[in-house]
């Protein structure tokens, strides 16, 4: 009974994995035909595109085009700075506000997160005549701040929104346990509540990553300028009107594969820590 | 040790007034309890002790100095909660030393005083682990542990063994007891568990509604409880009630015409009164006799030590008795109940307010 118990969860166990596996060889499927063919020449690309790169088909070019034409290891360290920065802000002051609207009683609460939730449904490109105007005015346009700024306030309502969310469930009573013990208003919230709301923050910044990294719209119209360019906009080199540079775009797509890897690595590190 | 002392104290949460006016003296190494059924306000008058909540109206003072402008840490108050309310990445000794760490302790200070209370509550073994790796009961020692390094004036418990199980709840609230004994610090303790109530406490405040019904030693409460809700909500089973027929200067008479010798002082009677009686007060009899009232047994309540039997009277009025459980009866037998005199209680049933009766046993009338 025991052993044929036993042996029916392994059997489950055996078959979610297959399934599990079936759907990680699907989805990872494209991204290993744009690992092999960065690595092969255009013809090859073309011909035998489900092959790996023999000795003949080898072709680096891809790369060095990508490494020598543009500054892509500039515009790899602009994405990453604007990313990174735009997700610390993020996740602090969404963190904060999530905070003050979940534990404080104030006229207009209820009213001032409605407000942050409406930014979820109206999408911030349709202000980018406004947003423009004011760098222009502000002298920000073409520095990683305009991108930083925008991308901020774009992440800022759906962090708040799950955030809060989150930040009600913590105990009301460790929270008044702190304010005893003589803790500050900031301790309880940096010491006690973020601690405890760690998965939530990691989910709200895998949400708020992937559209900062792979925009092209803002830094197209905000920071165009060679040394503002990001990793996306880089790219766009390639991307003829009549002919695209095959080699040269998958070689730029598989470096930012990799980047992309690393960085989802580190926050899942951040998620399970919690 | 301090007197703590509560005037005219009102809260409302929007339109609902949760306290109406609470005035209460706490002595000095007093153990108070807070009773009272759910919703009745007792968390919210201990929060706002802590400073946690903020009173509509009123003041709060310890040794005569109002602390309702401090901020909780400066009130000098621990509290303990129901839900333990440890900091959950903190160690044991990290629960206990952070309220020194932020009162600027020095660091041989704070060790001392950890490993004193550590010693007291025996922590000492688990003063390394996580909350997360110790028991319930574990954790509520740790709680109480953390309130009492701060040597505070006044401690507050809410609840503190509602999320223990029956066994241990037992044993920490001995051991809370020991705590009192050893420190006579003054205690308010909130519960809607009148065991706790009653084997804690050195006066017990019955609340309902935001307002206080009677404040009394547990015997006070017990044997002259102030109105029909004290005396409904202490003990338990609760109180029988019946509704009087007539009341005289020297007799009661109930709705099937007994009468009984009961007389009061009362300078105007008033017509609607409810004459209680416990369980414990009444016998059973097989026979008729003079003062008895005619009933039918409905249930047996069969606990071991002590039988309750339920029976319905001709008035169509319900009665518990407590009996001796060697004696069993069975549903629809016809059973005579007797009144212990000195049991009854009077209610004026308008205003719910006590009546003070005398007895007037029948050999000295
Ligand atoms: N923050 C709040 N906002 C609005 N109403 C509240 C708030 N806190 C408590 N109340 C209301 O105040 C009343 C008293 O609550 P309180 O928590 O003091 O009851 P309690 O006597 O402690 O009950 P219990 O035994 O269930 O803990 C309840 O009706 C509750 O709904
Ligand atoms: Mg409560």
């Amino acid at each position: 009974m025991a052993i044929s118990r036993a042996r029916r969860n392994r059997m489950a166990e055996l078959g979610a994995h297959i399934i599990l596996l079936a759907f990680a060889v699907i989805a990872l499927f494209p991204v290993l035909l744009i690992l092999i063919n960065s690595l092969k020449t255009k013809k090859a690309i073309f011909r035998q595109p489900l092959e790996f790169p023999t000795s003949e088909t080898l072709d680096l070019v891809g790369y060095t085009t990508v490494l020598q034409q543009g500054n892509f290891p500039l515009y790899f360290w602009n994405s990453l700075f604007v990313t990174g920065a735009s997700l610390f802000f993020i996740l602090l002051f969404g963190a904060m506000a999530a905070f003050a609207l979940s534990e404080y009683k104030f006229r207009g609460n209820r009213l001032l997160g409605l407000y942050m939730a409406l930014g979820i449904m109206i999408p911030i490109r349709l202000g980018t005549v406004g947003i423009l105007r004011l760098m222009v005015t502000t002298d920000l346009v073409n520095t990683h701040w305009a991108l930083i700024l925008v991308y901020t306030a774009q992440g800022l309502p759906l962090a708040i929104f799950i955030l809060s969310e989150f930040m009600s469930t913590v105990s009301s009573d460790l929270k008044s346990a702190g304010r005893i013990d003589g803790l500050s208003e900031y301790s309880i919230f940096f010491r006690l509540v973020l601690p405890l709301v760690r998965p939530a923050m990691a989910t709200v910044a895998v949400f708020s990553m992937i559209p900062v990294w792979n925009d092209l719209w803002f830094p197209l119209i905000l920071a165009p300028a060679e040394h503002t360019k990001t990793l996306t906009l880089g790219a766009q080199v390639f991307v003829g009107q009549f002919t695209n540079n095959w080699n040269a775009i998958l070689a730029a797509m598989a470096l930012a594969i990799i980047r992309c890897l690393f960085f989802t690595r580190s926050s899942r590190a951040s998620s399970f820590g919690a | 040790m301090a007197n703590l002392k509560i005037s005219s104290l009102y809260k409302s949460f929007g339109a609902e007034n949760v306290l109406d006016g609470i005035d209460l003296n706490i002595k000095s190494g007093e153990f108070l309890v807070l009773l009272g059924p759910s919703g009745c306000g007792k968390s919210t008058l201990l929060r706002i002790m802590a400073g946690l909540e903020d009173e509509s109206a009123g003041d709060i003072a310890i040794d005569d100095k109002s602390i309702a402008h401090l901020p909780p840490s400066k009130r000098e108050i621990a509290m303990v909660f129901q839900t333990y309310a440890l900091y959950p990445h903190l160690s044991v000794r990290g629960n206990m030393e952070l309220v020194l760490k932020q009162a600027g302790y020095s660091k041989a200070e704070i060790k001392e005083r950890v490993a004193e209370s550590a010693r007291a509550l025996e922590l000492d073994a688990l003063m390394d682990r996580k909350p997360s790796q110790l028991s319930g009961g574990q954790r509520q020692r740790v709680a109480i542990g953390r309130a009492i390094v701060r040597d505070p004036k006044v401690f507050l418990f809410d609840e503190p063994l509602s999320n223990l199980d029956a066994a241990l709840r037992g044993q920490v609230r001995l051991e809370i007891a020991r705590l009192h004994q050893r420190l006579s610090a003054t205690m308010v303790y909130v519960t809607h568990d009148q065991v706790e109530a009653m084997t804690l406490a050195d006066r017990i405040v019955v609340m309902n509604d935001g307002e206080i019904q009677q404040v009394g030693t547990p015997r006070d409460l017990y044997e002259r409880p102030a109105n029909l809700f004290v005396a409904s909500f202490i003990g338990s089973p609760t109180m029988n009630f019946l509704q009087l027929e007539k009341l005289t200067e020297n007799s009661a008479q109930l709705k099937d015409s007994t009468q009984l010798p009961v007389s009061n002082k009362a300078s105007v009677i008033p017509s609607n009164v409810m004459l209680g009686i416990r369980p414990s007060h009444c016998a059973l009899h097989d026979k008729a006799g003079e003062g008895y009232l005619k009933a039918e047994v409905l249930l047996e309540e069969y606990l071991g030590d002590t039988t309750y039997v339920h029976v319905e009277l001709e008035t169509s009025e319900q009665m518990v008795v407590r009996e001796n459980p060697e004696i069993q009866r069975q549903t629809g037998d016809e059973v005579y109940v007797e009144l212990g005199i000195s049991g009854v209680h009077l209610f004026n049933a308008d205003t719910g307010k006590r009546m003070e009766v005398s007895i007037v046993e029948p050999e000295t009338a």
